[in-house]
């Protein structure tokens, strides 16, 4: 690759950085199409949770001198329980509710998570600075970080897990068949309320987990909340509602769209790109939306 | 003591009451049809009975223990099985996935045994569920059902959509099923079909009890038929 035309580097480069990026919006849009997919709930507070988790891995590493590792697992498990208590104490009472509803409940709680971080934690940009958040190694003329190779890494094998654990776990079993049938799902013995939390509470663990990562990998501040709402409800749409490595490939996908884009693209339309792509996929797939492939069979009365 | 000891059951929905306080009696080893015309609330009975559907007022007893106002699940729990109108298979999900999910709760996963008795499915194992014929899917619902070795299981509509060889051959298996342990109560528009295989039964009409007895006596009641069945 040495001596390689600076164009063709430049282009190397936009890829992997997309593929890097690309991962992490994977990770965090995977909680929101499991979410959406089995519960019916488009969870607007998802990007809150994202970076709820980011400072709370921040403080505890940054302020409380904890391992970021530690700090990371834990801001996890935070964010798991507040989604776990938020399911089973408010979106349970109006989940037979016309999906408004609980649209209007999510929209609540992130505006309130996102006005009591930027109480709590000013909304001026953070970024982690640790001993290997800067080291990288170069192939070619190509720069890889290496922290962003293992949230690349990370997203893989947690996208992968979910979909293996909704395959062959009991709870992974229980989860599936709520999302299809809620009553038949109760006739066969499925405590439905517990589930409906527990999936809450692992689309917000999956929330949690990417946070961790962008405040290991990236910047962040309050304002983040609605990009990462938005990237997830784009990557989700277009991977398949509920679809699990949907949410892989459409992550991968606009990562590096969105990288492309920085490229070649004058800077106000690079923002455009998820939009744009929203759009291209409603036009091209509107049953990505309403038809939802995954869960069609589910029949709540 | 009877399994199921159900007293002066109301309930309704939205649009007005539509059970008009019921009682019914299930013993072990019984089978017990419940008859009568569309709409008069077979299907609400059995909702009522296992949970779906919330009880106004009166009592569901299980085993001796009031269990109306428990949650469907839990009443699952305690040994009650309902295979609900329109079967409610996850039609996405293979056979043997239903099946399993029947034995979800108790955390049995061998289905060994189901197939013994339904062996039409163990060459479907690996079907989704929702491609099944309609017959197919009547016997993986209940299929699915005796997963979970019920004390007792309410099937709705068991013999809809059934060509007459598979109903047939649907009654002889019930009636080994109630031999085995599980009672049955059976519901049916068809009321022929439900008290040839039912040692009693119960008819229902607009939401009230309007005779009951030995299947026998009442097949012979001409009039009783021609009043209350289609
Ligand atoms: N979910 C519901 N919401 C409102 N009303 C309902 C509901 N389910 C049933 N009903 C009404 O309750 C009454 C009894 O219905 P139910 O389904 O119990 O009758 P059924 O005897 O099972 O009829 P069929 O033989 O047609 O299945 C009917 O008037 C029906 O319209
Ligand atoms: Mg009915």
């Amino acid at each position: 690759m040495a001596g390689a035309p600076s164009a063709v580097t430049d282009l190397l480069q936009a890829l992997v950085d997309g593929l890097l990026e690309g991962g992490l919006l994977a990770l965090v849009a995977v909680g929101f199409t499991l979410v959406w997919g089995v519960l019916n709930e488009i969870n607007l507070a998802h990007g809150a949770l994202v970076v709820l988790a980011a400072y709370l891995t921040w403080e505890l590493s940054a302020s409380a001198g904890l391992n970021p590792l530690l700090a990371g697992l834990t801001a996890i498990a935070v964010v798991a329980a507040l989604g776990y208590a938020l399911q089973r104490g408010l979106l349970n009472l109006v989940a037979r509710a016309p999906v408004l509803l609980p649209l209007l409940v999510t929209f609540g709680a992130g505006l309130l998570l996102r006005d009591a971080m930027v109480a709590a934690f000013s909304s001026d940009d953070r970024t982690l600075v640790t001993a290997y958040s800067l080291s990288a190694f170069r192939v070619g003329g190509v720069y890889l970080p290496v922290l962003r190779l293992w949230s690349l890494v990370l997203a893989v094998t947690l996208t992968t897990g979910v979909a293996l654990g909704l395959r062959h776990t009991r709870h992974g079993m229980a989860i599936r068949a709520v999302g299809m049938d809620r009553d038949a799902a109760r006739l066969v013995g499925i405590p439905v309320r517990h589930v409906y939390a527990l999936t809450f509470a692992a689309g917000a663990a999956l929330a949690g987990a990417a946070g961790a990562m962008v405040a290991a990998v990236g910047t962040f501040s309050p304002v983040s909340t609605d990009v990462y709402t938005l990237e997830s409800f784009v990557i989700a749409v277009v991977g398949g509602i509920g679809n699990t490595s949907g949410a892989l490939a459409g992550g991968l996908a606009l990562g590096v769209l969105e990288a492309l884009a920085g490229q070649y693209l004058p800077g106000e339309l690079v923002s455009a790109i998820a939009f744009a792509v929203l759009l291209l996929a409603l036009v091209l797939r509107p049953q990505g939306i309403v038809g939802r492939a995954r869960y069609s069979a589910r029949v709540d009365r | 003591m009877s399994l199921l000891e159900v007293r002066a059951l109301t309930t309704g929905y939205r649009g007005g009451a539509v059970l008009g306080g019921v009682d019914l009696d299930v013993g072990p080893y019984e089978i017990v049809a419940v008859v009568g015309p569309s709409g008069s609330g077979k299907s609400t009975l059995l909702g009522a009975i296992s949970g779906l559907v919330p009880v106004a007022s009166g009592s569901v007893r299980l085993h001796g223990r009031d269990v109306a106002g428990l949650a469907a699940e839990d009443i699952m729990a305690l040994g009650l099985v309902h295979v609900p109108e329109r079967r409610r298979l996850f039609a996405g999900l293979t056979v043997r996935e239903n099946l399993l999910l029947g034995g979800w709760r108790a955390g049995r996963r061998d289905i060994g045994r189901v197939l013994e008795m339904f062996p039409t499915l163990v060459g479907r194992l690996e079907t989704p569920s929702g491609a099944l014929s309609g017959g197919e899917q009547q016997l993986c619902a209940i299929a699915r059902g005796l997963m979970a070795d019920p004390a007792i299981m309410l099937i709705d509509e068991f013999s809809l959509g059934l060509a007459p060889v598979m109903a047939h051959d649907i009654l002889v298996r019930l009636a080994d099923i109630a031999a085995g342990g599980t009672s049955l109560v059976l519901v049916d528009q068809d009321a022929a079909t439900a008290l040839s295989v039912a040692e009693r039964a119960y008819i229902l009409e607009s939401g009230f009890i309007v005779a009951s007895g030995p299947s026998g006596k009442l097949l012979a009641d001409h009039a009783l038929l021609d009043r209350y069945l289609d």
